[in-house]
């Protein structure tokens, strides 16, 4: 296959975004299917032709989006309506659009510190709490099907 | 997530982290008589004091009390609940509008529709008016929470231009520490 010169080449621009909460591991798929719906649903079936999201990179708390040059804006609205990939809950904080991937990659950094697990029993329920620097404790209910998420701070008190 | 400052219901004020967090209380009552009650005793020691939107009656006779900072939830309120005779008063009051993003994010199709038809009408009207105007993402978790970034995106979508959204943002430090006694 012959490449195209760049001047033929289509203009892009790539969006980094931070996954929250930051211990959410969504399956590329799931947030590539999430993407799509959210801008589908804004900008319709012709502005999501125009826009041409993909998902490039999804793990280490990041997701990397690419569309076409000058829709960005669109894109940003779209992926700030994000609340949900497959069965989780996740949102998508966007930190950085550029027109270049290297730039992304050099932004893109591994969490700090590891995560922290340990059980714990509120008001009969059972949990599991993960701590990590700089962050306060979330406290995730041990039910199957959409577990609820509650945020502490370090003292226990329920925010 | 580059937030100065935020409003919190039912915590104290305070800083967090370099974080101001204002206290915030949100009435919700169906009759002008249980918002009363409901300033004298809950809105004690409130930073910002919130009521949700009601028929026009009602919202004509909120915003004129004293102690009322912000009028929410005006979209789910009954057609022409907000007039441009309401909004005269509330620029005359100083009683801010609240512009909800909670449902741009959560809603799909004509239910959003609906919120966004209705968040244009009322910019229309602050345009025209001057009453002050918040943006509230209605958060009860991180997951609910976007960044002022995320909030003038999805302020955008209904016509909002940069600087009205900033100016939305820090409308709430401006209500701070305005209330004293509330009789």
């Amino acid at each position: 296959m012959v490449s195209r010169l760049p001047s033929q080449r289509d203009r892009r621009r790539y969006l980094l975004c931070r996954t929250v909460p930051a211990f959410a591991a969504p399956e590329p798929r799931e947030v590539f299917l999430a993407v799509c719906e959210a801008v589908t649903s804004l900008w319709g079936d012709t502005g999501a032709a125009e826009i041409a999201p993909a998902v490039l990179d999804c793990g280490r708390g990041y997701v990397v989006v690419r569309c076409r040059r000058g829709t960005e804006p669109r894109l940003a609205a779209a992926l700030a309506t994000v609340s949900r990939a497959g069965e989780g809950r996740i949102a998508l904080r966007q930190v950085l659009t550029s027109g270049t991937l290297h730039a992304i990659r050099r932004r893109m950094q591994e969490p700090s510190e590891e995560w922290s697990e340990e059980p714990v029993v509120r008001d009969g329920r059972a949990f599991t709490a993960r701590r990590s620097a700089g962050q306060k404790v979330d406290l995730i209910a041990e039910e199957k099907k959409s577990p609820e998420l509650f945020f502490i701070q370090d003292n226990g008190e329920m925010k | 997530m580059g937030l100065e400052s935020l409003a919190a219901v039912g915590v104290p004020g305070g800083e967090i982290r370099g974080v101001r967090v204002l206290s915030a209380t949100v009435i919700r009552q169906e009759t002008v008589k249980g918002v009363t009650a409901a300033l004298r005793h809950a809105a004690k020691g409130r930073d910002l004091v919130l009521v949700d939107a009601g028929d026009q009656g009602f919202n004509r006779a909120v915003i004129s009390l004293r102690g009322v900072d912000v009028l929410r939830q005006v979209h789910r309120a009954p057609s022409g609940a907000f007039t441009h005779v309401t909004a005269r008063m509330a620029a005359e009051h100083g009683v801010a509008l609240e512009f909800d993003l909670q449902p741009l994010v959560h809603l799909r199709g004509w239910p959003r529709q609906r919120v966004l038809q209705s968040h244009a009408r009322l910019l229309r009207l602050q345009r025209k008016y001057g009453f002050p105007c918040t943006l509230a993402t209605n958060a009860r978790s991180i997951l609910d929470q976007r960044s002022p970034r995320e909030m003038a995106a999805l302020s955008r979508l209904f016509g909002m231009g940069e600087e009205e959204t900033l100016r939305a943002l820090a409308m709430p430090l401006e209500f701070a520490g305005r209330h004293g006694e509330v009789p």
